[in-house]
């Protein structure tokens, strides 16, 4: 054992990776950029390609330029404005009814040992059950339509805001909240100004997660509880077997989705500028 | 060699009989008894020990985080609204979400400090470690050696009768610890504050303190208290003299003991 130990000095350059060999390969940031921006605008060649040769059957795979067509033409005319718009206002009422009980409860279940130990059976008794399956139920309950599919992407949505935020508040490193204590971090001084940005990394974490699984879930309970938003118009689209609406729904999903992620994570570097900017989120 | 400070200035802080028992399942770890010792005011005391020998568990119990189990310990304080003590933590004890600038402001603003005045002193301490410029930074933003000093800065705007250190310098690379070393010599002696520096670099001590209180291994003690009676000021040149060699070999011959003892310890608990 030593007592003094100088072995440290390898870490002045840890800001820079000078490692050659590694267990996954690396490309230049140029050649890496320009083949991610390539490789989607090929795939789609292709699609269009093979479906003009007849490789791929029209009938379940449209060609993209004319679902690019069938998309124009149904922003155009009000139709997907329209669902989009109710499946947002669900989604949006789901997503608040589980982030502020969420939170609440989430940031009481890691202050309060108590607390913690009454909640933790009952939510790892409700949390592995795919919510979905409460369907049927909740209809029972609160009829078709809108607030049977909030109440269900709301449960589902609200599970894995509550887990993350109460793992924020439990996984605040020691040290600061001893700082906190030994610089006389007070009572709502305390909660306000070093656990609250504390846990708020895994808060938004759980946001992201939870705004995700509300889309699906919304969208998979628009399928049967109700007659509007994107999920009925692509349950719809099947039944009147029109697959270029189904793939123009899916596309408006899949923009949907990214915005409302892209959303999240930019109020997080807006509320969070201190996080280091290069973490795996 | 005697547990109390040799000049006849009133103490700062006075322990007596300190110990700790930690409390576990099957059995329960003395980790440290029947510990005295009395600092001055003004003094440069560092504390040396093996690892393991409840050098940090002292800290935190003069810190007032954790309980001592038997005996008490007093701070005199000069002025009541001064905070008792302040620590430099190892690292990683900023807090990430806040800019250099308002982690130094931290315990004054807790304290509830009037913005300006706390704005004022902050930009002081700074500019006295060289960190003019960086205020507005985030810790993630600044190297292992710029955090500790903010880390030392944090705990001087406090102004607190006795500062506590935790092994400050302990993780920083060999040539940034040793710029650091001098530069907390330099603001302690402008400051003229009393100084607990836990460290378990024996040069460091050598270098730092006015006395060295070495610890045996568990339960925790002092073994014995050193005067350094080496002439400050003390730079990195000081390391050098002959006199800073010998007491470092007598330091050490003590503290072989120990650190053999607490190998054995650990060697028996694993089996």
């Amino acid at each position: 054992m030593s007592i003094e130990h100088d072995s440290e000095d390898e870490q002045l350059d840890a800001g820079v990776d000078t490692r050659e060999s590694s267990v996954f390969s690396r490309l230049p940031v140029g050649e890496e950029r320009l083949i991610s921006i390539l490789s989607p605008i090929v795939f789609v060649l292709l699609w269009e390609a093979t479906v003009q040769i007849g490789l791929l059957p029209e009938a379940w795979f449209p060609a993209p330029s004319s679902i690019f067509v069938t998309l124009v033409e149904l922003l155009r005319d009000g139709t997907l404005i329209e669902n989009t718009t109710i499946t947002l206002r669900r989604l949006l009422g789901a997503f608040l009814l589980a982030a502020i009980p969420g939170i609440v409860l989430g940031l009481i279940m890691g202050l309060n040992a108590t607390f913690r130990a009454i909640m933790d059976p009952l939510v790892s008794m409700l949390y592995p059950i795919p919510k979905i399956a409460l369907l049927p139920l909740i209809i029972i309950i609160f009829g078709f339509g809108d607030r049977s599919i909030i109440v269900t992407a709301s449960i589902t949505s609200f599970f894995i805001i509550l887990l993350n935020t109460m793992a924020g508040v439990l996984e605040i490193d020691d040290v600061l909240l001893e700082a906190a204590d030994n610089f006389h971090a007070k009572g709502f001084q305390k909660f306000y100004k070093v656990v609250l940005p504390g846990a708020m990394p895994l808060i938004f974490t759980g946001l992201r997660l939870g705004l995700g699984l509300a889309l699906i879930v919304t969208i998979a309970a628009e399928f049967i509880a109700s007659e509007s938003g994107l999920g009925y118009f692509i349950l719809n689209s099947w039944q009147i077997l029109r697959v270029e609406n189904m793939f123009a729904g899916f596309i408006v999903i899949g923009v949907v989705g990214s915005l409302l992620t892209i959303g999240v994570e930019k109020l997080g570097d807006y509320l969070m500028p201190w996080r280091e900017t290069d973490t795996i989120r | 060699m005697s547990t109390t400070p040799s000049s006849g200035t009133e103490p700062a802080i006075t322990a007596t009989d300190l110990g700790k028992v930690y409390r576990g399942e099957h059995q329960n770890v003395t980790a440290l008894k029947n510990l005295s010792f009395s600092v001055s005011r003004g003094e440069f005391f560092s504390i040396v020990g093996p690892s393991g020998c409840g050098k940090s568990t002292l800290l935190r119990i003069i810190a007032r985080l954790i309980d001592a189990t038997t005996g008490d310990f007093q701070v005199n304080s000069q002025d009541q609204g001064r905070p008792e003590n302040s620590v430099v933590f190892q690292e990683h004890a900023l807090f990430p979400w806040r800019t250099v600038q308002d982690n130094v402001e931290f315990g004054l603003e807790m304290r509830g400090v009037p913005k300006q005045e706390r704005s004022d002193t902050a930009q002081d301490y700074l500019r006295k470690v060289g960190l003019e410029g960086f205020e507005n930074l985030y810790p993630h933003q600044l190297s292992g050696g710029m955090q500790q000093r903010v880390n030392i800065s944090r705990a001087f705007a406090n102004d607190p009768e006795v500062l506590l250190m935790d092994e400050p310098l302990g993780a920083l690379d060999a040539q940034t610890r040793f710029v650091l070393q001098e530069e907390l010599l330099r603001i302690w002696n402008e400051e003229n504050k009393t100084i607990i520096y836990i460290t378990h670099s024996l040069e460091e001590a050598i270098l730092m303190s006015d006395r060295i209180g070495l610890m045996t291994s568990q339960p925790g003690t002092l073994k014995d208290v050193y005067e350094v009676d080496i002439p400050r000021p003390r730079t990195n040149k000081t390391r050098n003299r002959a006199d800073f060699n010998e007491l470092h070999s007598e330091l050490w011959d003590s503290l072989e003991e120990e650190v053999q003892a607490s190998m054995e310890l650990r060697r028996a608990e694993s089996q």
